[in-house]
């Protein structure tokens, strides 16, 4: 079966065809343009990994993060934004499931860091 | 709100939106090399490829000046927050500065290289290291620039600054000559610290006390 992932990325472009490249590398993707999107998308149904960008409109993005780790703790989820050093807004123990990639990242190391996280190893450049 | 703050949030909003960008690119030219990847029909397949190829290091390019401009963002908000005491990673500003000013130097037919070396925090501001590089810079190409400058964080007689060695050019004398009032020169022992192999003469830009944590 397909490894699920959650897209949540309001820049259309590049979040479509980042989805479509790892639909070629047979993922199975859903993408949302909004935080509010994201949450729901986590309720509805668990993902294996939650791709998120931090600055969206209507659901601020740390509220966002907060609301997808108080429904699942233990969910693995990439902060992959355009503003540099964005872990030092949070405290350590909200980002325990999280690791910090900055665009524009190369797919494989974005690969590397879902395979990394799925097998719980503390991986990537910037996991946190 | 200072000009410097206005300066800094402006840059860090710019520079968000350029990472934007370059993820476009980079998706997009990465999917369009996947679909040619997975059709092995099409007519100079690999001219494409090779030309998408060099799209992404561009793009690699790009990212590097971004992450460059990031640092000089946060450098201008922490200027202005005045909460924590001035200083800096002198071995990230050195690498800031061979990326910012290369086109700068580039102009005078020079060259600029950063050897990579641990963190070393020193109690200076970035502005202020920046400044001190770029008078190098200037009396480099003020002598007819030709060569390459590398530079590396360093320590000397505990004080933290930068080595400045110049390689590579058909003008190292004239260059030495006239960074030799604005600098140290090094001689002797020292040499046999350097990591890197040693191709010309060597200069020491002292900048401040070394910063023990």
């Amino acid at each position: 079966m397909a490894l699920q992932i959650l897209l949540a990325d309001d820049e259309k472009d590049f979040v479509d065809t980042l989805a479509e490249r790892l639909r070629i590398r047979d993922f199975s993707v859903r993408v949302v343009y909004n935080g509010l999107d994201a949450v729901a998308a986590v309720k509805e149904s668990r993902p294996a990994v939650v791709i998120l960008d931090l600055f969206m409109p209507g659901l601020p993005g740390d509220e966002t993060l907060r609301q997808i780790t108080a429904l699942y703790h233990d969910l693995p989820i990439i902060l992959l934004t355009g503003q540099a050093g964005v872990e030092e807004s949070f405290a350590s123990e909200e980002l325990a499931n999280c690791a910090c990639l900055t665009k524009p990242v190369a797919l494989s190391q974005l690969l590397e860091q879902i395979e990394s996280m799925l097998q719980g190893k503390a991986g990537g450049d910037r996991h946190v | 709100m200072s000009d410097t703050t206005c300066l800094a949030r402006l840059l860090s909003s710019a520079v968000h939106d350029l990472r934007n960008v370059l993820a476009v690119v980079r998706e997009s030219s990465g999917l369009t090399a996947d679909l040619l990847r997975l059709q092995e029909d099409v007519r100079k397949r690999d001219r494409m490829l090779a030309a998408l190829s060099e799209v992404q290091a561009q793009v690699a390019r790009g990212a590097l000046l971004a992450s460059a401009m990031d640092l000089l963002a946060q450098a201008g908000s922490a200027a202005e927050e005045g909460t924590e005491e001035e200083g800096c990673d002198l071995n990230q500003v050195c690498q800031l500065f061979c990326c910012m000013a290369q086109r700068l130097a580039r102009a005078s037919v020079m060259r600029l290289e950063h050897v990579a070396k641990d963190d070393q925090d020193i109690a200076l501001g970035v502005p202020a290291v920046l400044a001190a590089l770029l008078k190098v810079l200037d009396a480099a190409a003020g002598a007819g620039g030709r060569v390459t400058l590398r530079l590396s964080a360093a320590v000397r007689h505990k004080q933290a600054g930068v080595i400045v060695e110049i390689v590579d050019g058909d003008n190292a004398e004239a260059v030495s000559a006239a960074l030799e009032p604005l600098l140290v020169r090094i001689s002797g022992g020292l040499q046999k610290l350097l990591v890197w192999r040693r191709q010309g003469p060597l200069f020491f830009l002292p900048l401040a006390e070394e910063r023990t944590s």
